[in-house]
């Protein structure tokens, strides 16, 4: 799983201001055609992803089919899935890439860390009972 | 004089900072918006080409919508700038119809929209609010009758294309490739 910035957004702090977020609401994740037809994944369609340690992510999030990734990853932009009820323009729309983030790599050298470091999968069914 | 634009479709990022430059400058009701951000992908995926557009009316020197409209509010000013007088317009939408690029829409007012290339900042010697906004520079605004302006000078040098040139309206905006 890879994530970046959006060039409207400056991270979470702007997703609830309202100019911004009419621009852009929520994230979605981009997924290569190859991988949207072996998943029978549709544009539009909500997933939840799941990565490697089993943690699901709290909301939802749009598929992005597109020729702008590649078939081996999926991107998704930084700062969604706001989990703050009082951001109410932000609040649960798309998902949040930190808290799939569980592993992290570090260079032993400098310390610097590697964070694109995660595997996801999709999960077409809600896993949360209570949503 | 003849006002036209040119947008370089290769700095463009897509950031839509000249949307919002536009909805606060002009006041745009929330939701609405006189000009977007287009992006085409072509080709799949290594050697895909993506482009980013920053669209809105085209000034057209060809005006579909001013000989489409029955009361005469739709109307070309100084510089082949289309405006549309709001007192006089009674909301019949015959050049939204008309317009190949979509690029007017309805206020909820009940008159008819779309981008002056803000000419109450032109006329002061000011770029359009959404030139001037750009982070990455991509948009040139100018005299295309004088050959030394910046945007005859770029659009004389570069390769560039104009949107649905099928639709013969002569467009004043030039995309860069």
């Amino acid at each position: 799983m890879n994530y970046g910035r959006a060039p409207m957004h400056t991270f979470t702090r702007t997703i609830n201001n309202p100019n911004l977020s009419d621009l852009m609401s929520e994230n979605s994740v981009w997924v290569n055609p190859k991988v949207a037809k072996e998943w029978e994944l549709e544009n539009g369609q909500e997933v939840w992803l799941k990565n490697q340690d089993g943690i699901i992510s709290s909301f939802p999030i749009k598929v992005r089919v597109t020729e702008r990734i590649r078939w081996d990853s999926v991107y998704m932009v930084h700062g969604f899935g706001q989990n703050d009820k009082r951001q109410k323009k932000a609040y649960g729309k798309g998902a949040s890439d930190s808290e799939l983030i569980t592993h992290v790599a570090y260079d032993p050298i400098m310390g610097g860390t590697g964070m694109r470091s995660n595997f996801v999968t999709f999960l077409t069914e809600n896993p949360h009972n209570n949503v | 004089m003849r006002y036209g634009m040119a947008i370089d479709t290769r700095k463009c990022v897509g950031c839509s900072d000249c949307v919002v430059a536009c909805q606060t400058e002009n006041n745009i009701e929330h939701g609405y918006a006189r000009d977007w951000i287009t992006e085409t992908v072509e080709g799949i995926y290594p050697t895909m080409v993506l482009e980013h557009r920053s669209e809105r009316c085209n000034h057209c020197e060809n005006t579909p919508c001013v000989r489409t409209c029955p009361t005469g509010a739709s109307h070309v000013i100084e510089g082949g700038i289309i405006k549309v007088t709001k007192h006089e317009c009674i909301g019949c939408g015959a050049c939204i119809e008309s317009c190949p690029y979509d690029a007017r829409y309805f206020h909820t007012e009940g008159w008819v929209d779309k981008c002056t290339f803000c000419d109450h900042r032109v006329n002061n010697g000011q770029d359009p609010a959404c030139v001037s906004v750009c982070p990455t520079y991509c948009m040139y605004f100018g005299d295309l009758d004088d050959k030394n302006s910046e945007v005859s000078k770029i659009v004389a040098s570069r390769k560039w294309k104009v949107l649905a040139p099928e639709a013969g309206t002569k467009p004043q905006i030039f995309y860069l490739t």
